[in-house]
């Protein structure tokens, strides 16, 4: 086991496997005899016990209930923490000296991420840690700010590189995907800030053309390929999930507004070319998703594909139909989906019986 | 984690965490080292306390704002300001300096089609300079007084008119509040690359040159389409640092009466600006530049 996650999804296929073990011999279709069962029980209860020990999983239904209450507690505290920080340094720090604020902003960085590894070391549930990898990076984020307004230094998108790069290392340090999101929305921003000045904006208004996030989005895309996930849950789906989410909402924007694209075509052109992209691109994320098993990839595209479809009937209906037709419309439009998806779905489960008969 | 990557983690960490400060403080360092590219001796009339918003009561730091306008402009900047002047107000904004920024002004026949493609285009990084108690500003006030003197005259020649009247008292107090209360910094010129500018604008004293964003627009005045440009200065907010505090308080709480400090600020090698003095009247309290 290299992982929680990995220990957690095992003690669930022991619990499972019990459950269905149990059918089996009720329904007579497998009967093991004593020191089978035994050895299996034997095996099973140690192995419960030496991952509970050292990954602190939840062995039984009641105990993942609790434990969801304790990740809502443990992702609000450390929003809470770190704003605590923020607004604790803001209310002193204009009574201190400059050498003893930028002490105190750099300190607090190394302090608490030593803090973190420390923690990290000794918590096995992750709860704790995730509390004190959120304060290590707001602790950063605070320095590398504070130094800026202190010093009046220019602005610039060079602080996002450096906190994307403090975010990630967090977040494969810790296993923690909520820093590994931080990380990759600062990435996405350094890129697409950059991406903007190469063509001479001023790197704050990034924004203004969508299409500077495109870039961003094919190095989040490509990204799982290339790095070694062994061990980290949900990392490649992530980098997924905000890859597609960084390459669709601007493709929406130019879908509905032209103007912001820096191409030098007729906004009405833009905005249909976009929507085809939109179109496409969606279908396709679902296409891949199916074929390669990435159910985050398919809701995602299937998402954006009906915003795509749902905005093009707003724009031909809503104001020449009645509005319980048009909404008729959308709820038919809905169960199609529906009719659709499981066909897909049933046509995947025969092709996996095929596989297996074969 | 074994112990490998867990050293190897940490000593990840605290590089980074180092060199970021390192690469943030060497750079101030360098800005404020040698002799500063300008130093501008400012008053209350042209730096003043941001207002508090939002959270911002809970701020303890202080931090000052530029107050700086455009020639011919009616109304001021802040940190913020656009050039909308009159025919008679000289503008520094014209499609050759706009074009040397790096804007595309076509000429077009259809004045919609051109006001859209200028305006369609982002902001981009320039340096302004900011002129001190310089021509721009006598410039304005002249303009103020001319505008004041013929409401004058106006009123006199109508004295039953009231408001004609109330007019030309308007206009007196703000030709009283440009001399006395208004900012004196003015921006300019701008462009792209720092020794030009310098060049024609030597005097460090009065002119300091800085990095802004500025982007084009057209306004409409009197029937009239006319170039202008929205410019926002990248560093108008400038910390106090806490020696000085105690001596703006003090300077501050003597009234609302504006001129009774003076605020040294330096303009670094990367243009980035800091307090070095704040006096009153009375005396300096200021440590040497350095």
């Amino acid at each position: 086991m290299t992982s929680r996650t990995e220990a957690q999804q095992r003690a669930d296929d022991i619990r499972v496997f019990r459950q269905e073990l149990g059918r089996l011999e009720h329904e007579g279709v497998l009967v093991l005899d004593e020191s089978q069962r035994r050895a299996v029980a034997v095996h099973h209860d140690r192995l419960l016990a030496e991952l509970s020990r050292e990954y602190d999983i939840d062995r039984d239904v009641r105990e993942k209930k609790l434990s969801l209450g304790m990740k809502t507690a443990s992702f609000l505290g450390a929003l809470a923490l770190a704003a605590s920080v923020f607004f604790l340094f803001h209310q002193f720090w204009g009574r201190f000296s400059t050498p003893l604020q930028v002490s105190i902003l750099v300190g607090a960085a190394l302090a608490t991420f030593a803090g973190t590894l420390s923690i990290r070391e000794r918590d096995a549930s992750g709860y704790f840690t995730k509390l004190a990898a959120m304060v290590a990076f707001a602790c950063f984020v605070l320095d590398i700010a504070m130094l800026g307004q202190i010093f009046n230094i220019t602005p610039s998108d060079n602080a996002f590189i450096a906190w994307a790069a403090y975010a990630l290392l967090l977040a494969y340090a810790c296993d923690l995907r909520l820093l590994l999101a931080a990380g990759i929305l600062c990435f996405v921003a350094f890129a697409s800030a950059r991406t903007g000045t190469i063509g001479g904006l001023y790197w704050l208004h990034f924004g203004e053309h969508p299409e500077n996030f495109f870039p961003a989005a094919a190095l989040l895309l490509l990204a799982p390929p290339f790095v070694n996930h062994h061990g980290y849950t949900g990392f490649p789906a992530l980098y997924r999930v905000f890859g597609l989410l960084t390459l669709f909402l601007p493709v929406l924007i130019l879908a509905n507004w032209g103007r912001a694209s820096y191409l030098a075509f007729d906004p009405k052109v833009i905005e249909g070319g976009y929507q085809v992209l939109g179109f496409v691109g969606s279908a396709v994320a679902i296409w891949l998703g199916m074929r390669r098993s990435w159910p985050e990839v398919v809701n995602t595209g299937m998402v954006f594909f009906v915003i795509f479809l749902y905005t093009k009937f707003f724009d031909w209906w809503w104001d020449v139909m009645p509005k319980y037709l048009f909404f008729l419309i959308v709820g038919l439009t809905a169960i199609l989906f529906l009719v659709i998806l499981r066909r897909l779905r049933m046509a995947a489960v025969r092709m996996g019986q095929e596989g297996v008969g074969s | 984690m074994n112990a490998w990557t867990r050293w190897r983690t940490a000593a990840l960490g605290v590089a980074l965490i180092a060199a970021t400060n390192v690469v943030a403080l060497v750079g101030v360092a360098y800005n404020r080292s040698g002799e500063p590219e300008s130093m501008l001796t400012l008053t209350q009339r042209e730096v003043g306390k941001l207002n508090a918003w939002g959270f911002g009561h809970e701020n303890s730091g202080l931090e000052l704002g530029l107050r700086w306008r455009t020639a011919g402009s009616d109304y001021f900047g802040f940190n913020y300001g656009d050039d909308a002047g009159e025919e008679d107000a000289p503008s520094w904004i014209d499609p050759v300096r706009l074009a040397a920024l790096g804007f595309d002004l076509p000429d077009m026949e259809d004045a919609g089609k051109r006001r859209r493609y200028v305006e369609r285009q982002s902001s981009r990084d320039a340096l302004v300079v900011l002129e001190f108690d310089g021509p721009a500003y006598r410039r304005e006030v002249e303009r103020v007084r001319r505008r004041a003197d013929e409401a004058q005259a106006r009123a006199a020649a109508a004295t039953n008119d009231t408001e004609l009247k109330r007019r030309a008292d308007g206009a007196r107090n703000q030709l009283a509040r440009m001399e006395r209360e208004e900012t004196r910094l003015y921006v300019v010129d701008a462009g792209p690359d720092l020794a030009p500018l310098r060049a024609k604008y030597p005097d460090k004293t009065r002119y300091a040159i800085v990095h802004a964003e500025i982007r084009p627009t057209v306004l409409e005045r009197k029937g009239k389409a006319r170039l202008s440009a929205y410019v926002q200065l990248a560093t108008a907010h400038i910390m106090v640092p806490l020696e000085f505090r105690d001596t703006w308080e003090r300077g501050h709480g003597l009234g609302t009466k504006p001129g009774l400090l003076d605020v040294q600020i330096a303009f670094g090698k990367r243009l980035e600006p800091w307090i070095v003095a704040v006096s009153s009247h009375q005396g300096s309290e200021g440590p040497e530049v350095h």
